[in-house]
């Protein structure tokens, strides 16, 4: 997981994008526990409060929730919230610049259906 | 308790100090003692007391150690009220320990050699020359509290030398002796003499040496100026600042 | 009420001053950057809160207690200074020793922990020891002070890379399991943004600027590109510098981004919190 310090893209936000992708990837599988604010503010050198702001976005997503004196866990069904959400973002991201850069280049729909399923 | 702790340190940065100081002057006694025993002819080797010697000590001692130890109780965050405190309690700690090991050695140097100490000389008239338990208690309340008055003069001092600048060292190195060394006689010469009797008879009075031998007076005296040069201690102490 | 509360605090030397008015309200717990060019002011404001100096006008409070010679409240703040404030003569062990008995927090295994973590002959004279080391040495009585407030005066100056690297490790641990009040004062910024939580600068006495490195950073970008490309971009918007590299140019902008309007071929990346300080400290207004 890494972070990249230059990005414009805020610290917290990469912190959580890193652990759904982590999970994603099954390093973290459902229920067993994510590294505490200690270990990642110690081991990025991020203030703690950075680390929590950026748990406590996947904890508001319901992707880990806290067990109380032991730490933070995956929740159950996490990696599938999670990719309900990028779903989502997937159109935004990459679906409406695609559009956008054909549109540009004069590419119409069905030729872009066309090249998908040539891919 | 922070006073507390600091005194001890105080006593710490000194413990080692004091015993070079005795190792010192025991060797040197212990030397004199077996030239004594061992010479055909009894050498009249005068010891006397010990009171120049620690008096030169506790003043070093006092002029030493302020910049070093300031800036050690203010790192540990020591106020320089508990700072005033501590170095007073502590410099009359040491001045009690000082005149406590004198009296000791006083009283085998008189049983050994028949020494005369410095006490003895200005007011031994009062005791008829008998060496009593009087004449030790007096001896060690006298110099219980010129040793104080001579350590919290020396940091007096230091802290004088702490606040001042190049210039203002220089002057305050210079005047007091060219005060009395040239104008003190100068004056006194154009009076007719009658400064420097003024000034001996103030002295002796402070002394309780005037008409009759009173080490009261002196012991008296003494606290006094031990008041006046605290309060100049705290004053100074108060202004004091960690320099850039 | 504020935990550290800095009032219309004035320090003048002579015809000098060193502080002008400084207000500043500081929360319990945090992780402050104390920043500022040599000679702003940031350590004669480390040394009055700690008793070290003593204020011309204004006052510190600690919970609503003044510092000025109050040896309850001092017991509860530790200060890492830069000049050699303990006698050279006393050994790492001795000043762990009476740091103890000053500070009824110090741990001292912690201390001895540490001291083998960075390599620190403890039975060493200080003066014997390197200017690496002495800032080694003092770090270290910092975190093993334990107090509530620690007050860090350009800690990382000396250090090696593997020892700063490690010296923020330590400090995160420390804050991590234990939270406390840390400043940190230096004037490298770089370093220590992704550290503290909020950042005061100190120019000439005054503050100018007290705020969360997050809000700051949201301030603006740095958007890179070919030389051409960049100077097209950047005409009407409020630059802070400019840097040039052959044909390439990075500019430094104080303003909102808008992703649509950034045309092809640009990279954007995060706003260069050195040169806003540089900028910042550079103009002659206060905010």
């Amino acid at each position: 997981m890494l972070i990249d310090f230059n990005s414009d893209k805020a610290i917290y936000i990469q912190l959580a994008e890193g652990l759904e992708d982590a999970i994603l990837a099954g390093a973290f599988p459902e229920e067993t526990k994510i590294p505490s604010t200690t270990e990642i503010s110690v081991s990025y050198k991020i203030n703690p409060a950075t680390a929590l702001k950026g748990v406590n976005l996947l904890v508001n997503d319901q992707i880990v929730y806290k067990k109380r004196g032991v730490g933070m866990f995956v929740s159950e069904g996490a990696v599938e919230k999670i990719m309900e959400k990028r779903k989502i973002s997937f159109v935004e991201t990459y679906i409406k610049n695609l559009l956008k850069e054909a549109a540009k280049l004069g590419i119409p729909k069905s030729e872009i259906i066309a090249m998908i399923e040539r891919s | 308790m922070r006073l507390k702790t600091l005194i001890q340190y105080h006593l710490w940065d000194y413990k080692r100090a004091i015993m070079i100081f005795y190792g010192i002057i025991i060797t040197l006694f212990i030397i004199f003692a077996i030239v004594n025993l061992i010479s055909p002819q009894r050498i009249n080797v005068s010891v006397g007391g010990l009171e120049i010697a620690s008096i030169i000590f506790i003043f070093v001692a006092g002029v030493a150690s302020f910049t070093e130890i300031f800036y050690f109780s203010l790192i540990n965050g020591v106020s320089r009220k508990t700072q005033f405190l501590a170095f007073t309690g502590s410099m009359f700690s040491l001045a009690a320990i000082m005149a406590a090991v004198d009296s000791v050695f006083g009283f085998i140097s008189l049983r050994l050699a028949e020494v005369q100490n410095l006490f003895a000389v200005f007011y031994g008239a009062k005791y008829q020359g008998v060496a009593s338990l009087q004449l030790f208690v007096d001896r060690f309340l006298w110099m219980l509290v010129i040793y104080t008055l001579i350590a919290i003069t020396g940091y007096l001092i230091s802290m004088i030398y702490y606040h001042s600048n190049k210039t203002t060292k220089l002057i305050v190195s210079i005047l007091p002796p060219v005060f009395f060394i040239i104008v003190l006689p100068l004056i006194d010469s154009m009076t007719s003499f009658k400064i420097f009797a003024w000034l001996r008879g103030l002295l002796l009075r402070m002394l309780g040496l005037y008409n009759n031998v009173n080490p009261y007076i002196a012991i008296f005296s003494t606290l006094v100026a031990v008041a006046i040069v605290s309060f100049f201690n705290y004053l100074l102490i108060s202004k004091a600042e960690v320099k850039n | 009420m504020a935990f550290i509360d800095i009032r219309n605090l004035t320090k003048k030397f002579g015809a000098t001053t060193a502080l002008c008015k400084i207000n500043l309200r500081l929360e319990k717990n945090k992780i402050y950057g104390l920043l500022g060019r040599n000679g702003a002011g940031k350590t004669t404001l480390l040394n009055i809160m700690t008793n070290k100096l003593i204020p011309t006008e204004g006052e510190v409070l600690i919970e609503g207690q003044c510092v000025k010679e109050n040896d309850a409240v001092l017991s509860r703040i530790y200060c890492m200074n830069e000049k050699k404030l303990y006698p050279e003569s006393l050994t790492v062990n001795e000043v762990f020793y009476w740091s103890q008995k000053f500070y009824s927090s110090f741990d001292q295994a912690y201390a001895a922990e540490l001291s083998q973590l960075f390599g620190l002959k403890t039975r060493k004279k200080i003066s014997e020891l390197s200017t690496g080391y002495s800032s080694v040495f003092k770090i270290i009585v910092a975190l093993a002070s334990n107090a509530e407030i620690i007050l860090l005066d350009e800690p990382i100056l000396g250090l090696d890379a593997n020892h700063r690297d490690l010296f923020y490790k330590e400090l995160l641990k420390n804050y991590s399991i234990n939270p406390r009040t840390i400043v940190i004062s230096t004037h490298l910024i770089e370093e220590v943004s992704d550290i503290i939580e909020e950042v005061i600068i100190i120019s000439k006495g005054k503050t100018l600027l007290f705020d969360t490195v997050e809000n700051l950073l949201s301030q603006g970008y740095t958007v890179s590109g070919s030389s051409t490309a960049v100077e097209n971009y950047i005409a009407g918007k409020n630059v802070l510098g400019v840097d040039s590299l052959g044909g390439l140019k990075s500019a430094y902008i104080l303003d909102q981004l808008n992703r649509a309007e950034l045309p092809e071929g640009l990279e954007i990346s995060k706003l260069d919190l050195q040169k806003l300080f540089v900028h910042l400290t550079n103009s002659k207004e206060v905010v």
